[in-house]
């Protein structure tokens, strides 16, 4: 695999956030990471892109609290789990992160070149560039606008044009559908049909099952964080164990 | 009328000089997430810096003024790597620590030149007359080196690489870090900038300024009411907020009898009724919790 994670845990303090996960991605393929909240799913993003163990060190230096990593996770057959996490962007790996996260009092275009940050031509920028905005037009018409006044849907775009402005082998993307309308959902999970095709891995968690494992090769289903379902798309669309994870057993409330 | 200018003048060199410390400050704050209270005893540091080399040394001012900032720089990067990188993420640590080398800068000082008033010969002699009020060509000059000096900072800030990567730290420094930015290195390098900034002011106001050990207590008060007032985290709103403090700082000393006893006392006393109307300074900047 291109992206494989073996056998990875993670704790913070005492709580066990990861439970032994062993998972990955190939050249090429969409899977998509599904399960409810508090699953682990985002914490597994991160620890892929090395921001668990930054945040590690970091504890280390604080007072409050501390964090266990364990496993091993190797990229195009390199272990990139000691990799610091400015160095993950350099392999190829790159998140779009939960709540899109864009530098708000920034420009749209000033966020752009800061996800073009480790390339050095100028002439591969503009490529990159004309590109994201090619995926999604509106980044160019706002492009001198400041982020934070951007819709919902807007700076998701901008959350993945940022991420693919480093041009990435693997795009990891944290529930880019949170929060937008049908419409928006559409368009963006488009983009990504098209990404695809092209040959970018992709790696998607999102709380949406249905919609994620629609435009997905294979996914993968945790809970509680385990793995408690692998298959392709169509075997867990059509499992009815996986409506169970979601709903629960027998209460219908959560998730 | 000349009274006005007076006021001007020295409203605006105070304003400068107090915007060049608050700027600076609020990029270490902003960037490193440092509450840096030995700033401004990194500018008496770069005061004492000239003294040593025009007065022992026979040095011309101006290269005495290009070392002062870039032991400023020095100091400020070894500070940060040997002292406050490895408590980084303990606010109060960084608090007592930083205090703690404001006081050894201090009493070294002490140590060396005595406690006594000492003063640097002016870059330039001579003033011109504007309105009958004479104007130091001294005064002049610190001004326009501080406008020059805060232009050249926003031109790095807004057009280089690395000024992207220092406001988009400022901003979030862990999706930064996910774009390939060392948020570590950036942090020493906003350290050694900011302190070099801090070592200019000292060293273009020095000519203007007595020297001594406590020289950097009233700036350093002045300097967080600037940073609260404009707004934590706002440059923006420290640049307003300095010149601000800056003139209200010269009208009182040149206004009110015993004004210059006064004059921090009233600065001080403008800081707290605006904060009581707008707690958040006047442009402040809503922060993100980090989780």
């Amino acid at each position: 695999m291109l992206l494989e994670v073996s056998n990875v845990s993670v704790w913070y303090d005492k709580a066990m956030l990861i439970n032994n996960v062993s998972m990955g991605v190939d050249q090429g393929e969409l899977v998509s990471l599904v399960g409810p909240n508090g699953a682990g799913k985002s914490t597994l993003l991160r620890t892929i892109t090395g921001l668990v163990a930054w945040e590690k060190e970091l504890k280390k230096r604080s007072t409050h609290g501390e964090i266990k990593l364990e496993g091993q996770i190797t990229f195009d057959g390199e272990r990139i789990d000691k990799v610091p996490a400015h160095e993950i962007v350099r392999r190829g790996l790159i998140l779009a992160p939960e709540r899109r996260r864009p530098f708000k009092e920034m420009t749209v275009i000033d966020n752009l070149m800061v996800g073009a940050y480790l390339i050095r031509d100028k002439a591969n920028i503009e490529e990159n560039l004309e590109k994201v905005y090619q995926l999604f037009p509106v980044l160019k018409e706002r492009s001198h606008q400041v982020s934070g006044t951007l819709s919902g849907g807007e700076q998701q775009m901008l959350a993945v044009g940022r991420a693919l402005m480093s041009r990435p082998t693997v795009l990891l993307l944290d529930e880019p559908s949170l929060g937008l309308a049908p419409r928006v959902i559409a368009a963006i999970f488009g983009v990504l049909d098209e990404l695809r095709h092209e040959g970018l891995s992709i790696l998607l968690v999102e709380q949406d099952a249905a919609v994620a494992l629609r435009h997905a090769d294979r996914g993968y289903v945790m809970r509680t964080g385990r793995v408690v379902r692998a298959g392709t798309a169509g075997e867990l669309l059509a499992d009815d164990g996986v409506r169970e994870i979601y709903l629960g057993p027998r209460h219908g409330s959560e998730g | 009328m000349s009274m006005v200018l007076d006021i001007v003048v020295m409203g605006l060199i105070k304003g400068s000089i107090y915007a060049l410390l608050a700027i600076s400050f609020s990029l270490i704050f902003g960037v490193a997430r440092i509450v840096n209270i030995a700033h401004t005893a990194f500018y008496m540091v770069a005061a004492y810096c000239i003294y040593t080399a025009t007065h022992y040394l026979g040095w011309h001012p101006v290269p005495a003024m290009l070392i002062a900032i870039v032991i400023s720089i020095l100091l400020g990067m070894i500070t940060y790597k040997l002292v406050l990188n490895p408590i980084r993420e303990h606010e109060g640590a960084v608090l007592i620590a930083t205090m703690a080398i404001a006081m050894i800068f201090q009493e070294i000082m002490t140590l060396a030149f005595t406690g006594t008033y000492l003063s640097v010969p002016n870059l330039i002699d001579g003033f011109i007359e504007i309105l009958g009020v004479k104007v130091f060509n001294q005064q002049l000059l610190t001004l326009g080196s501080a406008v020059v000096v805060m232009v050249l900072l926003v031109l790095f800030l807004f057009k280089t690489k690395l000024g992207l990567a220092l406001r988009s730290t400022a901003q979030d420094r862990e999706v930064a870090n996910l774009m390939g930015i060392n948020e570590s290195k950036v942090a020493m390098i906003t350290m050694g900038i900011a302190i070099g900034l801090a070592g200019f002011a000292g060293a273009i106001v020095v000519p203007l300024e007595i020297l001594e050990p406590h020289m950097w207590t009233t700036p350093l008060v002045m300097m967080m009411a600037v940073v609260v007032l404009g707004g934590l985290g706002s440059l923006k709103g420290s640049f307003v907020a300095a010149y601000i403090m800056g003139f209200t700082e010269a009208s009182v000393v040149f206004l009110s009898p015993q004004g210059a006893f006064l004059k921090v006392s009233v600065a001080l006393l403008i800081m707290i009724i605006v904060l009581l109307i707008r707690p958040e300074g006047l442009f402040g900047v809503y922060f993100e919790e980090e989780r």
